[in-house]
């Protein structure tokens, strides 16, 4: 009853949450200096003219009247349309999607798979060399930059060896092929999952450290039950439970990470869509692309709490 | 006297700890010869960052130009060099602003508690949630790209953080006897923050600060990668790299070179910060 109560109460706060970022960004967008008509309204056009295009783009109308409008379109998955090519905004986003989600979420599995994994290793044999040489690699991978690693990626991947393509996310006429398709998922996903390895890696090995020290842990081996058990059965599923926040938070960097790859790796998805948008002024296709993407970020953030009540009956959220 | 002697020895241990991590030792003092390399780029770059050779475009390492020129003749150590401050400065300076501000809101959110802290942290969460990458962009797309802008903007991002840490901490500090102590002789809230409180955030801070200027680094890299920070001829390790690229197959050298510089540096914070967190906070130990 308590999580139902809960749950309610956080759902309810996404809505203002979404508001507060939209009117964040629409003050930013509306405030700065040259602000949404310099995408229209040139320097040496005459004043008659620029009025009369701000009264038909409503650009005259006071701020508050023009975000409620925004505001009230969006809520009927309204975005309006592209400034560049005059398509829907919400096309544009929803033909984007599906590419996006691609890339991070086989970039955030990937991972998670990969760091449990090490993580554990390297708890279980704690201060061996094993364990410092894939404590130093988790720091190389959570150093770097994105964007460099994926030129890196390239250079020996594409460019010198020509094992893999550098850029697309498939092959004209071999769409359906699945081995080509992965070919083309390959390096970005390595671009975009290393720092976050790294990051996991020393949160898992920290956590399941934590774990192994426990009374309950030493029991079970008091008892005589196998080593392997003890760490798979007993510690594990325990270490994983804190590591799940970390994945909530790890969205935010997973996005922002996104755009970075799908810029080198020529990968057409909302982050691509974003940069260009913003280097046109493109503003009602910059706003819905950071709905849609503040959007993710909170609700990856309420799946993770409602994740941690199952996994954690400890747990009570007041 | 007796808090002399504490500060000795509590130094002591600090340097007791530190000692027992190499890396974060060597990543200090490799930052520190970052630094003293960016603070006296005019002496020890061997050329002008911005000259252009047009007839020595694109050549590879070579005892004159040792990590070789860019497309447009220039040495890229001298570039790499002259970026080091530019990166510098904004990962410094951005993080110091968003210190100020987070320790500020953190502080009185965490010592009045209650509504205020309801406030503060609503406020909090919602800068957490912003895409703050896009906003950034926006925003410099917009006004145009400066360094005091991009200083402003990722202070912005990375403020949040800070003010949940020191809040958690502050909210524990609050409860203790000497601020008690300090309560009962007379100081009122102010007073009690900056000068019970603030002075034992000290551990925490200095960890965030060497944390986050990493990740300063990275953004502001990775914002002129994109053309919105440092803008050319000024060099900025973001900007060489994003020069570099239309020529990496002829001239893999420049990225090459200049990523590593984001790289090494990046990794010799997060060295330095690990090690101080151990060394200054034992709670936290990783």
């Amino acid at each position: 009853m308590a999580h139902q109560a809960y749950l309610i109460r956080r759902l309810l706060t996404i809505p203002p949450m979404l508001v507060g970022i939209s009117l964040v960004l629409f003050l930013a967008i509306n405030l700065a200096p040259g602000g949404p008509e310099s995408f229209f309204i040139a320097e040496d056009m005459n004043t008659q003219m620029a009025e009369q295009l701000r009264e038909s783009l409503g650009l005259n109308q006071p701020l508050h009247v023009r975000y409620w409008r925004w505001l009230t379109r969006v809520v009927v998955g309204d975005l309006g349309f592209s400034l560049s090519g005059g398509i829907p905004t919400t096309q544009l986003i929803l033909d984007r999607l599906g590419a996006t989600l691609l890339l991070t979420t086989t970039s955030l599995v990937i991972a998670v798979v990969i760091s449990v994994i090490v993580g554990v290793i390297s708890a279980v044999h704690q201060y061996s060399t094993l364990d410092r040489v894939i404590s130093a690699l988790a720091y190389f991978g959570m150093s770097f930059p994105t964007f460099w690693l994926g030129i890196m990626l390239i250079l020996l991947f594409s460019v010198t060896l020509r094992w893999l393509p550098p850029s697309g996310m498939s092959e004209f006429g071999k769409e359906g092929d699945l081995l080509s398709r992965i070919s083309f998922l390959v390096l970005p996903v390595i671009a975009l999952s290393a720092v976050d390895i790294g990051g996991f890696v020393r949160f898992v090995r920290a956590s399941m450290l934590d774990v192994l020290r426990m009374d309950y842990v030493r029991t079970a081996r008091a008892k005589g039950l196998a080593e392997k058990v003890v760490v798979y059965r007993h510690s594990l599923r325990n270490a994983l439970i804190p590591t799940v926040t970390v994945i909530g938070m790890a969205a935010r960097s997973l996005v922002a990470g996104a755009v970075f790859v799908e810029m080198i790796f020529a990968w057409p998805g909302l982050g691509r869509l974003a940069v260009n948008a913003v280097y046109r002024r493109d503003y009602p296709v910059v706003m819905g692309v950071n709905i849609v993407i503040a959007l993710f970020v909170v609700v990856t953030s309420l799946i993770v709490d409602i994740l941690y009540l199952y996994l954690d009956p400890r747990i009570e959220y007041e | 006297m007796s808090s002399g002697v504490a500060v000795a020895t509590s130094g002591v241990r600090f340097w007791r700890q530190l000692r027992r991590h190499p890396l974060a030792l060597g990543g200090g003092a490799a930052i520190l010869f970052i630094f003293l390399v960016a603070l006296l780029a005019p002496l020890v770059s061997p050329y002008d960052p911005i000259a252009q050779d047009l007839d020595k475009r694109l050549q590879g390492p070579s005892p004159s130009h040792w990590l070789g020129t860019d497309t447009f003749g220039r040495d890229v150590l001298s570039r790499i060099i002259w970026g080091a401050r530019i990166s510098l400065l904004i990962g410094v300076g951005s993080i110091a602003l968003a210190i100020v501000v987070g320790t500020a809101f953190g502080a009185v959110a965490g010592f009045y508690g209650k509504r205020t802290d309801w406030t503060v942290m609503r406020i909090v969460d919602l800068f957490l949630a912003v895409p703050g990458l896009f906003v950034i962009m926006v925003i410099v797309a917009l006004v145009g790209p400066s360094i005091s802008l991009t200083v402003l903007l990722i202070a912005f991002i990375f403020w949040p953080s800070t003010a949940r840490i020191i809040r958690a901490v502050v909210l524990a500090l609050r409860a203790q006897d000497f601020v008690e102590a300090a309560r009962a002789v007379g100081a009122d809230g102010p007073r009690i923050i900056v000068r019970h409180i603030l002075p034992n955030t000290a551990a925490p801070v200095i960890v965030q600060f060497t944390l986050q200027i990493a990740r300063a680094i990275i953004l502001e890299s990775g914002l002129s990668y994109l053309g919105l920070g440092t803008q050319p001829p000024t060099p900025s390790w973001g900007n060489i790299l994003s020069e570099a690229q239309p020529h990496l197959r002829i001239a893999p050298w420049v990225a090459t070179f200049s990523g590593m510089a984001i790289w090494l540096t990046t990794l010799c914070f997060n060295f330095l910060g690990d090690g101080l967190r151990d060394a200054l906070d034992p709670r936290l130990q990783v």
